[in-house]
């Protein structure tokens, strides 16, 4: 059947990579579910702040007080982590070693994009930036020394990454002015 | 927080980008895969439909009617989708597509209906 749409090389791309999506298919589905995932969890909170629990309450409130980039940098912060989770739990050709060390990258990923999103404490860009870097600086080498090999998924995620270093120096220069896009 | 607009937003983005890239893996009425979800061109219109309705939404402040809409919508297709699939024929909307649309009408429900702000009311003058 003709298709209904002519989409080209992007097209040919990405059907090349859905084929390809073997290893990567747990990220790309943590990926899917992660917007859920991220507005069941505002949800949770916005719900137990309205039936007096104190601590969601103050976490809700932090959340309000927190500034777009920091927003901006956790939900890349959360992407990452979810990436690595997800390719730890699906038993990495790295073997147990790898999966223990993605599981854990990830969790602490996860941990600060909580931190930046959640909690009116300081230190969290740095912490942040700490971790990105040396991730990109571990897939760099191991790209470079054959022990990985170059996928889409890979890219991408490392391509956030960089985006939310970025955001984490705008996040660190620009105070909370307004209520954002998120509030 | 206003639940309703952060859904209609998140929502709207996510269901767009997800219409868009359906049309690169299934431009046609033949069922192609989107990471593990079959889709076709009449699944991508739909998501495509729903996305930017969210969008629109989002920036005509309708984001409590989009979530309530939302919510019916999707709990309809999250029963639909334990039917004979593809649904009359044409749009595959079982298996892993089912736990998906329920949590979107969960998350939607909550938005539209429990939690979500009223407009500040202008004190008299």
């Amino acid at each position: 059947m003709a298709p209904l749409l002519h989409t080209g090389h992007l097209g040919k791309f990405l059907q090349a990579s859905a084929i390809h999506a073997g290893h990567s298919e747990p990220a790309l589905v943590a990926l899917t579910f992660l917007p859920v995932a991220i507005m069941a969890a505002l949800t949770a909170l916005e719900a137990g702040a309205r039936v007096g629990l104190t601590a969601a309450a103050r976490l809700r409130d932090a959340y309000l007080g927190s500034p777009p980039a920091s927003r901006l940098a956790a939900l890349g912060l959360a992407i990452s982590a979810s990436v690595h989770v997800a390719i730890a739990v699906a038993e990495p050709h790295g073997g147990t070693l790898l999966a223990v060390l993605l599981a854990l990258d990830g969790t602490a990923l996860l941990a600060i994009a909580c931190w930046a999103a959640v909690l009116a404490v300081p230190g969290w860009r740095t912490a942040a930036a700490a971790l990105l870097s040396a991730g990109l600086v571990a897939y760099a080498v191991a790209v470079g020394g054959g022990l990985e090999e170059l996928d889409v998924v890979g890219v991408a995620t490392k391509l956030v990454e960089v985006a939310t270093l970025g955001t984490l120096f705008a996040a660190a220069r620009r105070p909370a002015t307004d209520g954002g896009l998120f509030r | 927080m206003n639940l309703a607009r952060i859904y209609a937003i998140v929502f709207g983005v996510v269901y767009t980008l997800v219409g868009l890239i359906g049309f690169a893996v299934a431009p046609g009425l033949d069922t192609g895969t989107l990471i593990v979800f079959q889709v076709n061109a009449l699944h991508n219109v739909a998501h495509l439909a729903v996305g930017l309705l969210g969008v629109v939404a989002f920036l005509t402040g309708r984001n409590i009617e989009y979530a309530r809409m939302m919510a019916v919508l999707f709990a309809v297709l999250t029963v639909v989708g334990f039917g004979p699939q593809p649904l009359l024929g044409l749009i595959p909307i079982g298996g892993l597509d089912i736990p998906l649309h329920a949590a979107t009408a969960l998350l939607a429900g909550a938005a539209g209906w429990l939690y979500w702000s009223r407009p500040q009311a202008k004190p008299a003058a």
